[in-house]
């Protein structure tokens, strides 16, 4: 897999907003203690749906929305095997 | 007491949906989701308290013009914070939120004795807007 920011180029720190569900306590001086929060969201749906139906792995350094690459060495196993095919014939 | 279900009465334990960021970091063996740490805070932790006291502040500011009808359940709900104990979204501020205060004194009389103070402040506000003028006999 292969993430890049098509605008600035960063590869290596990117960010995910994810939905939780906060239980907290709201003490007597109004003060809040959160006792317990669940994810709504699963980050490998939202990561395999970025592009297609949002965007929401952003750019850390630049706020862009992020260009995931799920197989790199497609394109050349493709080239590869279209290689080898013509030396066949 | 803030907050008050008016389902089951519980003052104390709630629910609210927040966002939460992750930073996600692509590693050759695989992505590794972590907290988002800046220089000196954890943006991740800091960002789920911050918006969680949005939404209750929101709601106490709010007050009954956050809540809305829901026409499938006939009642008048609130769409940011539910009960933890009955899942109800009837949650409100109590009632002794909306009483009305009682002042000591009446908005004239508080004013008429800061009258003093406000002729000072005004002219302290006139001259730090201008340069200072050397005396002449």
């Amino acid at each position: 897999m292969q993430i890049t920011c098509p605008s600035c180029g960063n590869h290596k720190d990117f960010l995910i907003s994810l939905w939780v569900r906060a239980t907290f306590k709201i003490n007597e001086d109004g003060t809040l203690s959160i006792l317990h929060t669940k994810q709504l969201e699963s980050i490998e749906e939202k990561l395999t749906d970025q592009g297609k139906t949002s965007f929401a792995l952003t750019c850390q350094e630049c706020s862009a929305d992020a260009k995931i690459t799920f197989n790199e060495y497609e394109k050349i196993n493709k080239n590869s095997n279209e290689l080898s095919a013509l030396e066949g014939l | 007491m803030r907050l008050l279900c008016l389902e089951c009465g519980n003052y104390t334990y709630f629910t609210s949906e927040v966002q939460v960021y992750r930073s996600v970091k692509p590693d050759p063996e695989g992505l590794i989701i972590d907290d988002v740490l800046m220089e000196d805070f954890n943006y991740s932790d800091s960002n789920v308290r911050d918006e969680l006291r949005d939404n209750v502040d929101y709601l106490l500011k709010q007050g009954a013009e956050a809540m809305y009808f829901d026409t499938s359940s006939g009642q008048t709900e609130n769409s940011l914070i539910s009960c933890a104990r009955c899942e109800s979204k009837r949650i409100t501020p109590p009632y002794s939120e909306w009483a009305p205060k009682h002042n000591p004194m009446s908005l004239e009389q508080e004013l008429m004795e800061h009258k003093e103070e406000f002729k000072q402040f005004r002219k302290e506000k006139h001259y730090a807007n201008h340069l200072p003028v050397l005396w002449q006999p």
